[in-house]
């Protein structure tokens, strides 16, 4: 397992792009959006760093949920996966490798994003709530990294789960309102950023970080942790290694 | 040339996840971008706390009346751009957005009714806005058979009397027909059936859908010729093509600095977006725009072909 681990941590890190996604790309977008609406959020109580820096950082977060879906299916790859399959390692052991590897490396990047802006007081998480903050980005990453595995392994298609996972995160974000500062879209959108999870985490996120706490954490934290369970079960089932030779 | 495009229209032909990515998947997201788009009204979100008597009639301001000052993260998250608190015959504004934004408030409460400088941003703006950014994302993501090729398969075509010019330009004619063809159709036939109000002509509703196309395969095409697998080629084009929307003012107006709006003015998002409010307000077209989208879109299609020449051996 740990061989495996190994492994798809070399074929993860192999894309150059991917380390500059998930270490830099959440510093700069964040200077850039802060700077851009700076004019929009002139208030004591944040200012437009606080809110991108945030935001941003879980935008960055459903970005990567194409990763997984890559580490499966990459054409690149797919001959040392095949060799693991004929080798005597349980069928659990290739997929929970392959998605513990993305939690893991996602996870630490953002994290350590996350902590930066903190230590140089670019952006308020909070204080001592940060540590919540954390395990609710943590969390909220695994949950996509196992909805996106859930994708790869029904759709089987490196393609198809590419565009419609990147084209649906793009949806989201922007009607979800991460991006933009105005208070509503209409009915129609109002509906659909309701029932996206990303409004849920949003909301949960800021309640902590300016209310001091939040009445749905616990929910939300059992609520995501459930539904990456049930996710994990769909992988589980779904899974054959035959699919990919 | 000719045979080479046959090709890969032969190819998305008989291989069903290609068919479902190109006749599906690809209409299906410019669909749901222009219906999304048209169902968006920027509806104010103003709260009241006590006795306040405002007679605003207008579609875009909702007033919701509240017991409290509510919970600072709901105004953070934009539950309501601004609550109104009478008390003592003084009305008190609070706000997020800063006091430019409060005063201007107040001196809507007190009957002064600004006259807006702003330009009108009609229902083309912002179909044409948001689409910018689906188109940009497919633009990068559409060039799979560029990829598919890339293990040996372009290096046997190359051998024949196909040159590179022409091997590049008929990947970037199967990915800007796909784009471009079903954007028109969707979105000249979405005119009809929702009736939209647009302000602008349809001639020229189809050009600026062609700009928009154009540049985007284009950047497609560079974007996947120097990036080493499609993964990276993938992340890249889709933070230039979010980000890009985003601060050219596919979405809404940014900011008003004037060293910001001096570097914006070289991303051909930018000009797009002008164009359609030249358009709209029926003011002079910035010819220099067009051309700078068609020169830079040339532009990158050539790098491409050279990149391409240079770097195939070495793949």
């Amino acid at each position: 397992m740990i061989a495996l681990l190994k492994h798809d941590f070399k074929n993860l890190m192999k894309g150059s792009g991917n380390i500059a996604v998930f270490f830099f790309f959440p510093t700069l977008i964040t200077l850039l959006m802060g700077f851009l609406f700076s004019n929009s959020y002139t208030s004591s109580l944040l200012s437009s760093y606080d809110f991108y820096g945030v935001t941003m950082i879980f935008f960055i977060a459903m970005m990567g949920a194409t990763v997984p879906a890559n580490l499966f299916l990459e054409k690149n790859i797919k001959n040392a996966n095949t060799r693991i399959f004929y080798s005597p390692v349980s069928r659990v052991a290739v997929y929970l490798s392959k998605i513990l590897t993305c939690f893991l490396f996602i996870g630490f990047a953002l994290t350590l994003n996350l902590i930066i802006f903190h230590s140089i007081s670019l952006v308020n998480f909070g204080g001592s709530n940060i540590i919540y903050v954390i395990l609710l980005l943590l969390n909220f990453v695994l949950f996509l990294c196992s909805l996106s595995a859930a994708i790869t392994v029904t759709v089987k298609s490196e393609i198809i789960t590419n565009i419609i996972i990147s084209n649906s995160v793009s949806f989201l974000a922007i009607f979800s309102g991460i991006f933009l500062p105005v208070a509503s879209l209409g009915a129609f959108i109002d509906t659909i950023s309701n029932v996206s999870p990303i409004k849920w985490v949003m909301t949960t996120v800021f309640e902590l970080i300016y209310d001091g706490s939040s009445p749905n954490y616990g929910i939300i934290m059992i609520g995501l942790l459930i539904l990456s369970f049930l996710l994990l079960l769909i992988v589980h089932k779904k899974y054959k290694p035959e699919d990919y030779v | 040339m000719k045979e080479l495009i046959k090709n890969l229209f032969y190819r998305i032909k008989i291989n069903k996840a290609y068919l479902i990515t190109y006749l599906i998947l690809m209409p299906m997201f410019i669909f749901f971008a222009v219906y999304f788009t048209n169902s968006i009204s920027y509806q104010m979100q103003i709260g009241l706390i006590g006795d306040v008597k405002l007679n605003i009639e207008d579609q875009n301001i909702n007033l919701i009346s509240l017991d409290e000052i509510p919970k600072d993260s709901e105004f953070l998250l934009n539950k309501y751009d601004v609550v109104i608190k009478y008390e003592n015959e003084t009305y008190e504004i609070i706000s997020v957005k800063g006091e430019d934004y409060e005063q201007q408030i107040m001196n809507y409460l007190q009957g002064n009714i600004v006259e807006s400088k702003e330009v009108t941003r009609g229902a083309a703006s912002n179909i044409l806005g948001f689409l910018m950014m689906i188109i940009g994302l497919l633009g990068v993501q559409l060039y799979l058979f560029y990829f598919e090729e890339r293990k040996g398969v372009n290096k046997r075509i190359m051998s024949t009397s196909i040159n590179f010019p022409k091997y590049m330009l008929s990947h970037f004619l199967v990915t800007f027909l796909f784009l471009f063809l079903p954007a028109m159709i969707i979105i000249c036939s979405a005119i009809f059936i929702f009736n939209i109000d647009i302000l602008i002509s349809i001639p020229s509703l189809i050009f600026v859908i062609f700009l928009l196309t154009f540049f985007s395969s284009a950047f497609g095409l560079w974007m996947n010729s120097v990036s080493k697998t499609q993964e990276t080629a993938m992340s890249f084009g889709n933070m230039f093509a979010i980000i890009g929307s985003i601060i050219c003012g596919g979405f809404i107006a940014v900011t008003d600095n004037k060293i910001f709006n001096n570097i914006t003015n070289f991303f051909p998002q930018k000009q797009i977006m002008l164009l359609l409010e030249n358009l709209e307000n029926n003011l002079p077209i910035n010819i220099f725009g067009i051309i700078f989208i068609l020169v830079l879109s040339l532009f990158l299609i050539l790098m491409a072909i050279i990149i391409e020449k240079k770097m195939i051996s070495k793949r």
